[in-house]
């Protein structure tokens, strides 16, 4: 069973299933890797922040408790592409150690 | 969205119900001074509209209204206050306490103030734990010295401070786990009269530290004049603590915050009744230094719960100044009204509620406002907990959270923490709470609107609008003051999406409607869960324990499970011996954020009883419900099920179950007695939305659906939408004047 700590590369075929559908109907492997990217403490984590309702966001970070948001540069017109966005930016850091 | 606020003015109003003629007292903010203008609007309906939703809503002509406003201070964080005559200390005083620091703030914590004229002596501890001595006087320099040892978080020690004589040093003693410590301060002369202020928890009024505050436990604190010796003190102190009398010749006064824990007063037991003031409410019914567990409630044993809990983060009231009224016209119809405050800097929509003068229809609509004040300004999403994992996808910030980020002093909800660490047990209204917006959206409220709570309710409201329907809004906070007579008038009650939190009262006149033959439709999912209580003195404000059992985003600590505020046990409601489903026929069961499913018919639904319900409605498939805005479908995000032993009646008929929800949807643990790996999905039978129906003996009737993702499906505007078929022919016939019967008991039954 893989584990998923840090210093793995992920899966190239988790990778796929998810990018192919962000919402859609994962096998257990990957929900198992989805669990361990969304568990992630809060602090710096990556959000979404509307710059309009239902129709645009922007990529941000929470910077900790009584801390106001840090927007970043990234704009997604749908929540599909954020969540592809998102997902390789922290498989990325599970490869790296910085997940873990 | 229409009237979508942008937080660049913030306001907020005192209460969140009136009635016609009465005037709206308006708490204004803003990010930079202007003008604003003042609009009321009646609120008709949130719709889909486009990949969106839009709001409808009608002008209500009142005469033209405008204000300024400007940048406002919230001073948050509790204290205590006493003010005392200068002269008393002329020759110098000594303060004795009990203190538990919790956690040591960055910019530093102030654990005692003493201020006369000008002037001020500071106890404060820096953020590496380390009590520090300052003393400020007007034209010359602060003087401050750090000790050369620290405290411990966590650790209760016992403190000595005391000045000997106008001239003398300040002399701090600290005594932790067996060892005294001392440090001090030479402080040049000074003379102060008139008035002196002693803080604790803050610094003093007129000191650099008068906004800052202090994180833990305070006990027992005895002030004297002169300086008493510092052995003979600390006897004195732990003597008190254990319930001696406090009064010596020197005493000037001892508070025992052990007594009139129900209120803000901070009860002084010495020879002047130099009573304190708790300010922002900080946390009463905590434990002490002398709790040992031999008992559970500061009613059986005050003397273990002798100590206050100050955060640095409470707020019961924003104190901002009135900055404009709103007189709000006689002929305004029973509904939710918009105020409108839009100006250069801004705008803020701030929802209220009125009630009419006199019961106008037979339906009564209740607003869940003790629901939404124990969510609002949920920070849940910003730091502590991790709720991407509930909601199994990117967690989307809207305007208010950033706000929320961005403004810690509008104060926390019941599911934060506080700074400490421990948990937010009170909730005012009396601040910005800018969760309850139209435009109120969540991970909670799934894949989808994402509209949850106040704005989710907001659809059911829609809907009777829609239909035509009339009716009157209650409160919760009506049937908390006026018990089942507020709703004695009305034939049917219908609920919002998640009535979760109710006090006793509250409770007791739902069941008191019912037992009158009044009819319920429960058109929610984790009704009737948390207790909470209410307070004559601080009518905006509520409390929770969040004790033993349930879904909790924090736990009470062990031995504080009964309010402060009446001696409740607080916690679930099952713990208490009133399971929802006793109630309601359904109660919750578990939870799930991302997905909603429909339900699927049960064998029952073709019973003659339920002949109303089913009246021209087409159900193909045996499935209902499998759309919506809250999660694509009518079952899920909170979910109930039926449940004989926990009291759904026996003749009741589930009507329908949710059809197998996928596997973000968690068991409620306290389902669960042995945790297992079955808790998730369709695993476990117990993890169902089931929609239940049953009469009650006296005439009247309850329909539960079970689901906060009802709302969402209800407000779905397709042609054929059987959710709401099915709902307007159960509010048709619970509206009606013939009687429910129940149903022949069953030979042998």
């Amino acid at each position: 069973m893989t584990t998923f700590d840090g210093g793995q590369a992920v899966p190239g075929d988790l990778l796929d299933e998810f990018l192919a559908a962000p919402y859609g109907n994962h096998g257990p492997a990957l929900r198992r890797l989805l669990l361990k990217l969304r568990s992630l403490s809060a602090e710096g984590k990556h959000v979404l922040v509307e710059i309009e309702p239902f129709r645009q966001w922007r990529l941000a970070r929470l910077r900790g408790r009584g801390q106001p948001v840090e927007l970043l540069d990234e704009v997604f017109d749908t929540l599909e592409d954020a969540e592809r966005h998102v997902f390789r930016l922290r498989c990325a850091m599970l490869e790296s150690g910085a997940a873990s | 969205m229409r009237l979508a606020p942008d937080f660049g003015i913030v306001g907020y109003t005192p209460r969140w119900q009136y009635r016609p003629g009465e005037t709206v007292a308006l708490h204004l903010g803003s990010r930079e001074a202007g003008k604003a203008d003042i609009r009321l609007h009646r609120f008709r309906a949130l719709r889909p509209h486009g990949e969106g939703l839009e709001l409808d809503a009608d002008p209500v002509d009142h005469p033209a209204l405008g204000c300024a406003v400007a940048p406002q201070r919230t001073l948050i964080g509790s204290w205590f206050e006493t003010r005392l005559d200068a002269d008393l200390i002329a020759d110098g005083f000594t303060l004795a306490l009990l203190a538990m620091p919790t956690v040591f703030s960055p910019d530093g914590s102030c654990l005692a103030s003493l201020a006369s004229g000008e002037g001020a002596v500071t106890l404060l501890i820096d953020a590496d734990g380390r009590p520090v001595l300052l003393a400020e006087a007007p034209a010359t320099e602060p003087r401050r010295v750090e000790a050369p040892f620290r405290l411990r978080a966590g650790a209760w020690v016992a403190m000595v401070l005391s000045r000997d004589g106008p001239d003398g040093a300040l002399v701090l003693t600290v005594r932790d786990d067996g060892r005294d410590r001392t440090f001090r301060l030479p402080v040049p002369a000074r003379t102060g009269s008139g008035e002196a202020v002693l803080r604790l928890a803050s610094g003093a009024p007129p000191s650099s530290l008068s906004a800052v505050r202090f994180d833990g436990r305070l006990e027992a604190p005895i002030l004297w004049a002169g300086a008493v010796d510092t052995q003979a003190a600390l006897g004195r102190l732990e003597a008190f603590a254990n319930g001696a009398d406090a009064r010596d010749p020197r005493c000037v006064a001892a508070w025992d915050f052990s007594r009139g824990i129900d209120s803000t007063v901070a009860e002084d037991v010495g020879p002047r009744a130099l009573h304190g003031r708790l300010v922002n409410l900080p946390t009463r019914a905590v434990k002490g230094t002398r709790w040992s567990g031999g008992e559970q409630s500061f009613r059986h044993a005050p003397r273990d719960y002798a100590a206050i809990h100050f955060h640095s983060d409470d707020l019961a009231d924003a104190g901002w100044p009135v900055t404009a009224e709103l007189a709000l016209p006689e002929d305004l119809a029973s509904g939710v009204y918009l105020i409108e405050i839009s100006g250069q800097a801004g705008r803020d929509t701030l929802p209220i509620l009125v009630r009419p003068p006199a019961p106008g229809a037979d339906l009564a609509f209740l607003a869940s406002t003790f629901t939404w004040l124990a969510y609002a300004n949920d920070r849940c999403l910003l730091h502590g907990a991790n709720p991407e994992m509930f909601a199994s996808r990117l967690l989307v910030l809207t305007a208010g959270d950033c706000a929320l980020a961005a403004h810690p002093e509008y104060g926390l909800s019941l599911y934060d923490t506080h700074a400490d660490g421990s948990g937010v047990s009170y909730a005012s209204r009396r601040r910005p709470c800018l969760t309850l917006r139209h435009t109120q959206r969540a991970w909670q409220g799934g894949l989808g609107s994402g509209l949850w709570n106040f704005s989710a309710d907001l659809l059911i409201l829609s809907w009777l609008d829609r239909e035509g329907f009339a009716f009157d809004i209650v409160t919760d906070d009506d049937l908390d003051r006026e018990g089942a007579a507020a709703l004695r008038p009305y034939r049917c009650v219908i609920t919002g999406s998640h009535p979760e939190y109710h006090t006793t009262a509250s409770h007791d006149a739902l069941g008191g409607f019912l037992d009158g033959g009044g009819r319920l439709i429960y058109l929610g999912g984790n009704g009737f869960y948390w207790r909470v209580s209410t307070h004559p003195d601080h009518p905006e404000t509520i409390e929770l324990r969040r004790a033993e059992d349930g879904n909790r985003s924090w736990a009470s600590e062990p031995g504080e499970y009964y309010h402060a505020f009446d001696g409740a046990y607080g916690g679930l409601w099952r713990r208490n011996g009133r399971p929802p489903q006793k109630l309601a026929g359904t109660g919750y069961t578990g939870q799930g954020f991302y997905r909603s499913h429909p339900y699927r018919l049960s064998a029952g639904a073709a019973d003659p009883r339920l002949a109303f319900l089913f009246d021209g409605v087409a159900v193909a498939d045996g499935l209902i419900g499998d759309f919506g805005l809250s999660g694509g479908g009518a079952a899920g995000i909170e979910i109930d099920r039926a449940d004989t032993t926990l009291g759904t009646p026996a003749h009741a008929i589930v009507v329908a179950t949710s059809e197998r929800l996928d596997d973000s949807y968690v068991l409620a643990n306290e389902e669960v007695l042995v945790n297992r790996p079955t808790v998730t999905g369709d695993m476990s039978p117990n993890l169902r939305a089931d929609m239940v129906f049953f009469e009650t003996p006296a005439g009247g009737a309850v329909w539960s659906t079970g689901s906060v993702a009802w709302a969402g499906a209800l407000a779905e505007p397709r042609p054929d939408n059987e959710i709401a078929a099915i709902t307007r022919n159960a509010l048709t016939r619970f509206l009606a004047p013939a009687p429910f019967t129940l149903p022949e008991a069953e030979p042998g039954g």
